[in-house]
């Protein structure tokens, strides 16, 4: 069954380009391919629900299905299915529809591949697969100039980071010589007594494998400092976005999570990863703010949020980091194929009534949401949610869903004429029903990640706390200084954000132009005439 | 040395206002050349040449291909394609070629040449990409590229302003306009620092106007260039520059201030900054740059047209040729088939009796409607009776929303209001405004989260699950439309149309059209608007004469006032007697189901027959449509299908504007490619109806068919390209992907499936029955219809009655009969 999850995209590629010659034919070929798979990958929940796991073969091309796998399963095969299935009415005609077919199916076996790989050797080579089908779905356009930007930088930032995973492998067969990942452990402790020579001294293996696994992270992630590259992605079909930012960026907090034993084997991998996710999420939400286009807005976005999954993973709340992953790429797979209705949105807001007079939300009855259900939370933890805290870093995720439930509420009061009394019960439900959530998907996940390296809270707690704040006091306001800041900022946000054509000749550097040696003979004709 | 200061000083300050005066002159002939585009939420056709219309549809396209690099038609390859499926003949040709040279006659053998250099030699002219302003042409000489880089800073300063609608954060400052805003911040803009000298940001003025002076001089632009220097400045971001047109013409729907100068300024102070830099480091005198670069504008535009049975065929003239031919293959078969309306022909509908028909429907020109009105009277002969008029039905409203300080503009374009409509919360509209509160309350909650630096992580991770099953289920089940649409809030004239001006607008447009008599028991009045989902471009979709927006009010509107007791008075005193029992009722089309809603009526038994009627002709033009589009979903699924860049075809293939008496149509199916305007000449003594039909609603059409022609033929630079690529900026319009300029137009998927054009892009044939002097008159008193007319941007054909043939209006003036191409025989000199 998990072979036939795996392969099905890519078969009934094959399939449909021996027996479909019409365009049409071949996606619904495809996408009935893609579906079988997600019913396979169903079947696996039965499965591991029970109790049982997947496998076929043995020996480093094994595949087998734990909970991670058949939960990153469900959630990529289903984007796929849901993007192909749009693409067929959404690209019908189009002359790119039979490459978004092929670099689709092809890329979502290879991540199937990924999250089904029982050994390292093949969740890399999936990982590679994977890497290059993103590089087809961001270049469907490549003749365009846009699209050939975004594609040059995506090439880039994955060169090196696919460059430092596979480094990262290097050394870990170097290390430990065999890499079964449901042996990780054994591989942990081989790396922990392997030393590296590099120069003139040793260098210990475990924190350089740890550090190259968080930068192969990272860069799938559109991480800081090789940020820009997804938001200079938007030029692809809307249905080829949906697939990237829902299916494929994701990528990099599944490959910590799953091997967590090595990343989080001590503080090097922790702590790097959540101090490029705490940045990004930083800085990538406040591009994502100032930007005024849509999709721009929402790839910025997405940057920001692998930030927090990278943090998340950083602070060993894996279960927590799977959950955003899962929630977040259904929620952006749905706000891209939905982007066009920006423009219903600005119609809608036209005939929307205007704000009551006394706009500010009541200052009691937020007080009250906030108590409430920080307490509910609480209560819920307490009880039934209990193992929602099983991971002690789940504890960021949580302050982090209770101030979206204040910050919803305060918007709820603001814009309109609902009853407190249901804001207040709809906030003090979503707190309950988040902590659920979050304790059903870890107690299904069932992470035995227990054994490694925890970073201290009362560390970390704070900086990201001091953080984020400091990112609050800048977007709560547009007055006063932190009006100021803004606008200070706002020239170099706006230009970071900004997608840049590299002029294809001769560019001007800050330093100087060209040099006076080359100049054309036809000006230094008239130069000399004159 | 004083002395010499002093003396040189009044001359200096005499040229130097002299120079002021120049460059305002030349902005205001610069700005007037541009496009203007509408927001996308109110998206008017315009025709994207407007500005030069009056160098004629070629001396406008060769402008065009100046300035913006248009082709300005279809494809050599594309014109013989068409030859090759029967689409032009060559009996077409002949005549397309003798028309437009007229010294040909007789010369059979030079013809047979011609004819066959057309056919055969399909090389389009190269088109070369324009070189656009001074940095431009530097650029072209020494290989760098800094136009643009300068570009790219201009384009991302225009999106934050411009979009500034979708983004959480603003533009700081913009409420005081693009140029003062940007530079408040100019000195922290990197890509400033990247262009131009470091300080440099210090030497730009204050005023934009002073500024684009400033810039005109750091480039050294001659003053017999500026005019053209700004032009090719604008010319680079025509997209963005069509916009800020928009907003200077229509400062009052704006909510910053801001036109062309502003642009411009922020424009020339990189431009200027950063050649002046260049040329600092290479040394290079701007003046020898201009000196080199001089060019005739426009001066290759036209074509040659030689001594008799000489005639050089240039690859561009021989594109106009089989565009003259591909039209009035067109053409002749809709005048031929013209020519016995109104007389039985075979099989066909019926001719209309005196008889007073169970109802009748007053519908919008658009060519959407000649589908629902052909299939009304087809149901049973005499039963229905249909009209057309624009689709605002001549009452130009604006719109209060319940409880909303903004407005919709319910209008034409070009015109302004004149009058103010409010829904009332009373009745219907209370569950309205409960509706629109729960929507706003989640749409603010949904912001606010989304601007908040803690609330988007939980907000995505939570909402993802609801979102995500509903992302699946909207696109594996696409809901069926169910049951009837809500109730309206109902409607309140609270300003303008006195009790008399509505009087005279009934009379008035109830002669117009030639309804006076045999009045019905039912007369709908009917707007359209189109349901669709999903789609940026909902607005090119609904009712163009209502502003991009649906019609349904206007439509209620006019149908209040015709039954307002007062007004039937008013109407009896002077002579139009509209009986007791006739009841006007509005109604709203929906063009991408072809459903019809009754608007303001209830369940009444009398209004059971009018409903299934409607239902059946619906049912029957949905069918029709479905055979053009697409794949095989059929239309009332696609319209509720979030993932279909094709709900319906729109008014693709339009081509031509008739406006006569409802009855020269019975019995022609049409193929909802033409506008129907109902006109009774004999009502209309001093030929003021006919004025405004061909002022208004025909200026409409032009547009129409001038946006949807450069959006078939230039879908890169007039259209607005892939729609999958589309990135919604603010409430302005789309990007193509991550960047770039504003697009214009309509998407590709508009206009066509795949490579192949499904609209056919032509200029309209307006078909006026009404007296030839009458029309003379009008066109000799209206500049607009004599550019219209002899700038070949349409083309008219006229007659005073039925039992007359048709005459053709010639450019030059005077009129000469309707001979279809096909009834000569190639080798029969006239």
């Amino acid at each position: 069954m998990i072979t036939f999850a795996v392969a099905a995209p890519a078969l009934s590629l094959v399939l449909a380009e021996l027996l479909a010659r019409r365009v049409g034919l071949a996606g619904r070929i495809c996408l009935t391919g893609v579906t079988l798979a997600f019913a396979a990958a169903v079947g696996l929940l039965a499965q591991v629900l029970i109790g049982s796991q997947a496998a076929s073969g043995a020996g480093p091309l094994a595949l087998h299905a734990d909970r991670l796998t058949v939960a990153m399963l469900l959630l990529v095969l289903g984007v796929s299915a849901l993007a192909q299935a749009y693409a067929l009415r959404n690209l019908a005609g189009s002359p790119q529809q039979r490459r978004f077919i092929r670099t689709t199916a092809l890329t979502t076996s290879a991540v199937a591949l990924t999250v089904s790989a029982e050994h390292l050797l093949l969740l890399l080579v999936g990982w590679e697969l994977t890497s290059l089908g993103l590089l087809a779905i961001v270049g469907q356009r490549r003749e365009l100039p846009l699209a050939r930007e975004g594609l040059g930088r995506a090439a880039r930032s994955l060169l090196l980071g696919d460059g430092a995973l596979l480094l990262a492998g290097a050394l870990i067969w170097r290390s430990a010589g065999d890499a079964s990942l449901v042996q990780l452990h054994r591989v942990a402790l081989a790396l922990a007594h392997a030393k590296l020579p590099i120069l003139l001294g040793t260098l210990p293996a475990g924190p350089c494998v740890a550090a190259l696994l968080t930068v192969a992270a990272a860069a799938r992630a559109a991480q800081l400092p090789g940020q820009s590259w997804l938001a200079a992605t938007v030029t692809t079909p809307t249905p080829a976005s949906a697939m990237l930012h829902a299916g494929l960026v994701n990528a990099g907090g599944f490959l910590l999570v799953r091997l967590a034993p090595v990343f989080a084997d001590g503080p090097t991998g922790p702590v790097l990863a959540v101090t490029i996710g705490l940045a990004t999420a930083i800085y990538g939400g406040t591009l994502s703010l100032s930007r005024p286009d849509v999709k721009g807005s929402l790839a910025q976005s997405t940057s920001a949020q692998m930030g927090f999954m990278l943090m998340a993973c950083g602070l060993g709340a894996y279960a927590a980091a799977i959950v955003h992953l899962i929630g977040h790429g259904l929620y952006k797979a749905s706000a891209f194929l939905g982007a066009d209705g920006a423009v219903a949105a600005q119609t809608a807001k036209r005939r929307a009534p205007a704000l009551r007079s006394d706009s500010a939300p009541p200052r009691g009855t937020l007080v009250a949401v906030a108590v409430l259900s920080a307490g509910a939370m609480a209560a819920a933890l307490a009880s039934f949610a209990q193992v929602a805290l099983a991971d002690r870093g789940a504890i960021v995720p949580l302050a982090f869903a209770w101030a979206a439930a204040v910050t919803v509420s305060s918007g709820l009061l603001t814009g309109s004429r609902l009853p407190r009394s249901t804001v207040l019960i709809l906030a003090t439900a979503a707190s309950i029903a988040y902590a659920g959530l979050l304790a059903l998907l870890t107690a299904y996940l069932h992470l035995a990640a227990g054994a490694t390296y925890t970073l201290p809270l009362t560390l970390t707690l704070p900086i990201i706390a001091l953080a984020f704040l400091a990112a609050w006091t800048l977007t709560a306001g547009a007055t006063g200084l932190a009006g100021r800041l803004r606008a200070r900022l706002y020239p170099y946000l706006l230009d970071r954000g900004s997608v840049r054509v590299r002029p294809a000749t001769g560019l001007h550097t800050r330093a100087g132009l060209l040099r006076p040696a080359e100049q054309p003979a036809r000006l230094s004709e008239q130069g000399a005439a004159a | 040395m004083s002395a010499s200061l002093d003396a040189a000083s009044p001359g200096t300050a005499a040229a130097a206002d002299a120079r002021t005066a120049l460059v305002a002159t030349a902005l205001a002939a610069a700005t007037a050349k541009l496009p203007v585009a509408w927001p996308i939420t109110d998206l008017i056709a315009v025709n994207p040449l407007a500005g030069v219309q009056e160098h004629g549809f070629e001396g406008a396209v060769a402008w065009g291909r100046e300035l913006l690099g248009l082709r300005g038609h279809m494809t050599l390859a594309q014109f013989r394609a068409s030859y090759d499926a029967g689409r032009v003949t060559r009996a077409d040709l002949l005549a397309a070629l003798r028309r437009r040279h007229p010294t040909l006659a007789g010369a059979g053998q030079a013809e047979e040449e011609l004819l066959s250099r057309l056919l055969e030699d399909l090389d389009d002219e190269p088109l070369a990409r324009p070189v656009l302003g001074v940095a431009a042409r530097l650029d072209h000489e020494l290989g760098t590229s800094v136009a643009a880089a300068v570009d790219q800073e201009v384009l991302k300063w225009c999106a934050a302003f411009c979009g500034s609608a979708q983004a959480a954060w603003q533009m700081p400052g913009r409420e005081r306009g693009l140029f003062d805003a940007w530079r408040a911040m100019a000195a922290r803009d990197p890509g400033l620092r990247r262009l131009a000298a470091p300080g440099a940001v210090r030497l730009i003025p204050a005023e934009p106007l002073a500024t684009i002076e400033w810039a005109l001089d750091l480039l050294a632009v001659p003053d017999t260039r500026v005019e053209r220097e700004l032009t090719e400045q604008l010319c680079r971001t025509p997209g963005f520059a069509a916009h800020f047109r928009w907003r200077e013409e229509h400062p009052e729907l704006c909510d910053a201030p801001g036109g062309i100068a502003e642009l411009l300024a922020l424009r020339l102070s990189y431009e200027a900054l950063a050649v002046s830099r260049l040329a600092r480091e290479w040394g290079i005198a701007l003046e020898e740059l201009h000196a080199g670069g001089e060019q005739d504008p426009g001066g290759r535009a036209g074509h040659s047209r030689g001594g008799a049975g000489r005639v050089a065929l240039n690859p561009q003239e021989r594109a106009w040729i089989w565009l003259d031919a591909y039209e009035w293959h067109y053409r002749d078969r809709l005048l031929a088939r013209l020519a016995c309306g109104g007389r039985p022909a075979g099989a066909g509908r019926p001719p209309q009796t005196d008889r007073t028909p169970a109802a009748q429907a007053i519908f919008c020109i658009d060519t959407r409607s000649e589908g629902l009105r052909r299939a009304l009277e087809s149901l049973s002969p005499g039963r229905w009776q249909t009209f057309g008029m624009a689709g605002f039905f001549g009452l130009p409203v604006v719109l209060e929303h319940l409880h909303s300080a903004q407005a919709t503009r319910l209008l034409p374009g070009p015109l302004e209001p004149t009058a103010v409509i409010a829904e009332r919360d009373s009745g219907a509209g209370a569950g309205v405004l409960a509706r629109r509160n729960h929507a706003q309350a989640l749409a603010t909650a949904h912001r606010a989260a989304k601007a908040s630096a803690l609330a988007p992580y939980s907000m995505a991770e939570a909402t993802g699950w609801l979102t995500g099953t509903a992302a699946v289920l909207r696109t594996l089940v696409v809901g069926a439309r169910g049951g009837q649409p809500p109730a309206r809030p109902p409607l309140e004239l609270q300003a303008g149309l006195a009790l008399a001006e509505q009087i005279a607008w009934a009379r008035f447009t109830l002669r117009t059209i030639g309804l006076t008599d045999h009045f019905a028991p039912v007369i709908l009045i009917a707007g359209h608007t189109s349901l669709v989902t999903n789609n940026a471009y909902r607005a090119a979709l609904e009712c163009g004469a209502c502003g991009g927006h649906a019609g349904g009010e206007n439509a209620r509107l006019a149908a209040a006032i015709l039954n307002d007791p007062r007004v039937r008075a008013g109407l009896r005193e002077q002579g139009l007697e509209v009986p007791e029992a006739t009841r006007f009722i509005a109604a709203e089309h929906d063009t991408a189901t072809d459903t019809v809603s009754l608007l303001d009526v209830g369940d009444e038994d009398e209004l059971a027959a009018v409903r299934a009627d409607l239902e059946e002709a619906g049912a029957a033009l949905a069918k029709e449509r479905a055979r053009l589009l697409p794949d095989s979903s059929p239309p009332r699924r696609r319209a509720r299908d979030w993932a279909q860049v094709r709900p319906e075809w729109g008014l693709a293939r339009n081509a031509a504007f008739i406006v006569a008496p409802s009855a020269v149509l019975s019995g022609l199916d049409l193929g909802c490619r033409t506008f129907l305007h109902s006109y009774e000449w004999s009502n209309d003594h001093d030929g003021t109806a006919l004025e405004t039909i061909l002022t208004a609603p025909g200026l409409v059409v032009q547009w129409i068919s001038a946006q949807y022609y450069f959006s078939s033929v230039d879908p890169e630079i007039l259209g607005a390209g892939d729609k999958t690529l589309h990135n919604v900026l603010g409430d302005v319009g789309v990007l193509q992907g991550a960047g770039g300029d504003l697009r214009l137009g309509l998407p590709w998927q508009s206009v066509a499936y795949g490579e192949g054009l499904f609209h056919e892009p032509m200029r309209p044939l307006f078909v006026v029955q009404a007296p030839l002097a009458r029309i003379d008159r009008l066109i000799d008193a209206s500049d607009l219809l004599r550019q219209y007319v002899a700038g070949g941007w349409i083309a008219l054909a006229a007659r005073e009655a039925p039992a007359q043939p048709w005459q053709l209006r010639q450019p030059s003036g005077g009129w000469q009969p309707w001979c279809p191409a096909e009834t000569e025989a190639p080798d029969r000199s006239r």
